[in-house]
């Protein structure tokens, strides 16, 4: 704290004691951190719940995600749960003064934020996903702000430790005040460095991400919310890569048309399925809109394999063969539901695509396929 | 009040109305006084008033009374650290630190106030508060600095704590240096999970000099091999000068003598558990060292909950004295704003205890009750309802109750001296019980409930009580704690954790001795690591004979 006149002596003593901290936030970064480490094992070590549940899923859209946590407490000898206490007010007796607050103790949750980056990496590290190495990077440059310079200015957390030090025994040796036996080095103000940010152009890769969802009568709310929480992850760990990624969401039954992601996860039809006419429009989408010459390409399929004929089987590996599996990073079907015996789609294209490089099939019958879902259509590092 | 008067007096006089100095007071002390020496020069101002306030008010002296201006990032840092600027590195008080800051983006709580108990006293103001509030809150300080310095609970507590905190974050960084983070961080949490394990009832006598020192008097639990001293000679000599029978009764002569000290160890129940750990517990030094700190930390901090409703409650009665006859005379304008601070601070709590109301209350009840003669046999054999409202003996006797009530209780046996059937009536004071659907609701009026329930939460600070009661079961070295029952269960998930931790301690098997809640006695055990809820065994069913 500042300097106020005081006689007593006693007061330059707390006063010392303040002005000794760095007053600014008194070190608390540490154990902010240190916390923050801990709650991020938590979610680490539980976060194959979090991607099968819908709390997170919910948020999409948000940059800072809130994740319910146990709260972490230290363990002590304390009272079970108790169920009477003193009160005090108005209402007479036999009354209820309403809900009591929180649940029962050592129960607590609660809401930590997390940044949706934070969350893709925790998914990187628990699903061991390979990094993506792009397919192309365009000649765009984008101006990205990378900490290289040096200032004699600056907040705390970007001290140079290093340089700093350097300063002061610069100065201390230069007054004469440096001494071998007791090298202690005090750096005074003038001494601090901290590092500073320049911006430097970066190549600049782009990148678009097509859901495909068949809407037909047979798709049902458990297909839907599969698919919901696979392209929530998809998104948060693609975003990630390649510093956000365009969507195209396109629905299909017997026709398909180009949606926003609202109308995406809840359109729900009754007519039948024909493939073919979803990669026909991603085909000309790509032809007009993403050019893949600039774009890296990510489709994903989802449906439940019912396509209405056989014909229309081969007319959609046709498209694929020839419009789409060349020219994009990854083509992901996604099967979904536990009743695909009928057209069993993810058959054909096993048959005709099985080995094929950039080619990801997977089935996902119900939530807890979720995981080895993701880990299958992410894990190729394309 | 009188300046009010005036005008409306006057009819014919209307002065033109300066809004400006009748919200002047609604501004920040920041907005006000703009830079922090100029905030620090008025608070200096105020201060001189406030306290030659005071002085005229309470005959009771305080220590010298610091303030120091805070911004509100800064306070919450502070709130963090339970008071101090400065304390040992630990993820709970960032914990902490991350909550404050999401109550305070949804506004759920304000802090006004908080007051350390040291000499000179420090108290921190919040630059965000205002002017009128800042007021209110120094003179509350006040009052808190004069109850630590006149509570008996309060004068065997270290008052140069600010200096020691810091000393204590040194010594523990000191220890992550030496011994690495991750280490030290293992040890705090083991120490901080039994940091409630005190002895309660000593914290207002003078525990001994040894007690406070931090190694002095330890003797390690020897696990070492007793060797016996031999003469060193050259080895054809050995079998004489050191006869092997005489080494042998070296041995088991030592043995005996340790035998003897594990049996004997504890003579009696030892509830100070963090210093009987100290003492017995297979550490090394700087551990020691450690538990030592978490525990001068633990009894710095227990009589504030010790003394919650008794503290908030005679700052509370005397601020609001000081503001009415002191100092709102001089700020008229501020009387709205003032009644609104106080009620919203003194607001029934409807589910808990409010603690600033109840005090208040009371104390305001005791002025009363000994100013017009209320209490003694007389008062209490009169049945005449009549008599007893009209009741004054114009003793004028409050003044000095209320004084000799701080200068000799703690909430426990103030709410036990002073509660009355009428005061829990005229305040509504009731039972609450929570269904089984998780709705609360009244349960009993009835004042005996009521007083043994809040003599009850507030026994050993509402904290089990637990005691080391035998340190050498069945010769083994194991170690064995008995919780006091009284009606109350343990939390078992909690208990296990912390079974473990006492474990980790002691190195030998360690069990607890407590009851279900519906009495039946029941034994968890660690052994080995391994944690167990078990029925009380034969061998252990004599620890429970003692207990009524």
């Amino acid at each position: 704290m500042s300097t106020r006149p005081h006689n007593d002596p006693s007061t330059s003593q707390t006063q010392q004691h303040f002005s000794a901290l760095d007053t600014a936030s008194f070190g608390i970064e540490p154990d902010v951190r240190r916390f923050r480490d801990i709650v991020k094992g938590k979610v680490r070590e539980d976060l194959k719940d979090y991607i099968t549940s819908d709390d997170i899923v919910a948020q999409h859209g948000k940059d800072v995600i809130s994740v319910p946590i146990k709260e972490i407490t230290i363990p002590r000898f304390i009272f079970g749960s108790e169920t009477d206490g003193v009160g005090e007010g108005e209402e007479g007796e036999g009354d209820a003064p309403g809900k009591k607050g929180g649940t029962e103790a050592g129960n607590h949750m609660r809401e930590e934020q997390f940044h949706i980056e934070e969350l893709a990496d925790l998914l990187g590290e628990n699903l061991e996903l390979p990094r993506i190495k792009p397919r192309l990077t365009s000649g765009l440059e984008q101006a990205v702000p990378r900490y290289e310079g040096i200032s004699r200015q600056g907040p705390p957390s970007l001290r140079d430790h290093k340089r700093t030090f350097r300063e002061a025994l610069r100065r201390t040796i230069a007054e004469g005040t440096y001494d071998e036996e007791d090298p202690t080095i005090v750096p005074i103000k003038e001494d601090f460095r901290y590092r500073s940010p320049r911006l430097k152009p970066r190549p600049k890769t782009n990148a678009v991400i097509f859901y495909v969802i068949d809407v037909s009568g047979s798709m049902g709310d458990l297909e839907k919310s599969l698919a919901r929480n696979t392209a929530f992850w998809a998104d948060a760990w693609i975003d990630r890569q390649y510093q956000g990624a365009e969507k195209c969401y396109i629905i299909h039954d017997v026709a398909a048309k180009v949606v926003d992601r609202e109308t995406f996860f809840t359109t729900k039809e009754s007519g039948g399925t024909i493939i073919s006419s979803a990669y026909q429009l991603a085909k000309e989408q790509m032809a007009t809109r993403f050019p893949p010459d600039q774009w890296n390409i990510y489709v994903f399929h989802f449906s439940d394999g019912d396509n209405s004929s056989k014909e229309d089987n081969l007319r959609a590996g046709e498209l694929l063969k020839q419009d789409i599996i060349p020219f994009v990073n990854l083509f992901g079907y996604v099967e979904v539901g536990g009743h695909s015996q009928g057209g069993g789609f993810i058959r054909y294209l096993d048959s005709e695509f099985g080995e094929t490089e950039g080619v990801v099939l997977t089935q996902m019958g119900d939530r807890g396929d979720i995981i080895e879902g993701i880990k299958d259509l992410l894990g190729t590092g394309r | 009040m009188s300046s009010f008067q005036q005008y409306s007096n006057s009819p014919g006089d209307v002065p033109s109305l300066d809004t400006e100095a009748l919200t002047r007071h609604k501004m920040t002390v920041k907005e006000f006084a703009g830079s922090r020496a100029a905030q620090e020069r008025l608070i200096a101002e105020w201060k001189g008033e406030i306290e030659e306030a005071v002085r005229a008010a309470c005959p009771l002296d305080f220590f010298p009374q610091e303030f120091v201006v805070v911004s509100w990032k800064q306070l919450q840092v502070i709130l963090a650290r339970d008071g101090f600027p400065k304390r040992f590195e630990h993820w709970s008080f960032g914990q902490k630190y991350a909550s404050q800051q999401v109550h305070d983006t949804y506004g759920l709580s304000r802090t006004y106030e908080l007051v350390l108990n040291t000499d000179p006293c420090v108290a921190y103001l919040l630059d965000s508060n205002s002017v009128q509030e800042t007021r209110t809150v120094m003179a509350h300080v006040y009052f808190h600095n004069m109850f630590f310095k006149h509570n008996p609970y309060f004068s065997e507590t270290n008052r140069k704590m600010l200096g020691k905190m810091g000393e204590h974050a040194d010594r523990i960084k000191k220890y992550q240096e030496e011994h690495g983070p991750d280490k030290v961080e293992r040890f705090l949490d083991t120490a901080l999970s039994i940091d409630n394990l005190i002895d309660i009832h000593s914290v207002a006598l003078q525990r001994t000099r040894e007690d406070y020192a931090p190694t002095a008097g330890l003797e390690v639990r020897q696990t070492r091999p007793i060797t016996p001293v031999r003469f060193a000679v050259p080895d054809y000599l050995d079998r004489y000068v050191n006869p092997p029978e005489v080494l042998k009764a070296q041995v088991e002569r030592e043995q005996r003598e340790r035998d003897q000290r594990l049996k004997n160890n504890p003579p009696e129940p030892v509830q100070d558990i963090l210093m009987f750990l100290m003492k017995h517990a297979p550490l090394e030094p700087w551990q020691q060292d450690i538990l030592s700190m978490v525990r001068d930390e633990a009894y710095y901090f227990a009589p504030q909950g010790m003394t919650k409703i008794m503290n908030e409650g005679w700052a509370s009665y005397w601020h609001s004295k000081l503001m009415t006859d002191y100092l709102l005379p001089r700020y008229p304008s501020e009387i709205v704003d003032y009644c609104e601070f106080n009620a919203s601070v003194l607001a029934p709590g409807g589910q808990r205890i409010n603690p600033y109301r109840l005090g208040v209350r009371l104390f305001r009840d005791i002025e009363e009750r000994w100013d017009k003669g209320k209490f003694g046999p007389d008062w209490d054999a009169c049945r005449d309802m009549e008599e007893r409202r009209n009741w004054d003996k114009k003793l004028g006797l409050g003044g000095q109750e209320i004084i000799n009530a701080l200068l000799t209780h703690n909430d426990l046996t103030f709410i036990d001296r002073y509660l009355t059937p009428e005061f829990c009536a005229e305040n509504k004071l009731h039972v609450n019980r929570e269904t089984s659907g998780g709705d609360v609701v009244i349960d009993s009026e009835d004042f005996k409930r009521v007083r043994s329930l809040l003599v009850h939460s507030l026994t050993n600070l509402g904290r089990p009580k637990l005691a080391v009661i035998n340190a050498n079961h069945a010769n083994r070295g194991e170690l064995v704690i008995m919780h006091s029952f009284d009606g109350r269960a343990l939390d078992l998930g909690q208990a296990k954790t912390t079974c473990q931790n006492l474990y980790a301690l002691w190195t030998r098997p360690v069990h607890v001795l407590s009851r279900h809640d519906n009495g039946t006695s029941l034994k968890m055990s660690c052994e080995n690591g391994n944690f167990g809820v078990h029925q009380v065994a034969k061998e252990f069913e004599k620890y429970f004979e003692g207990e009524s």
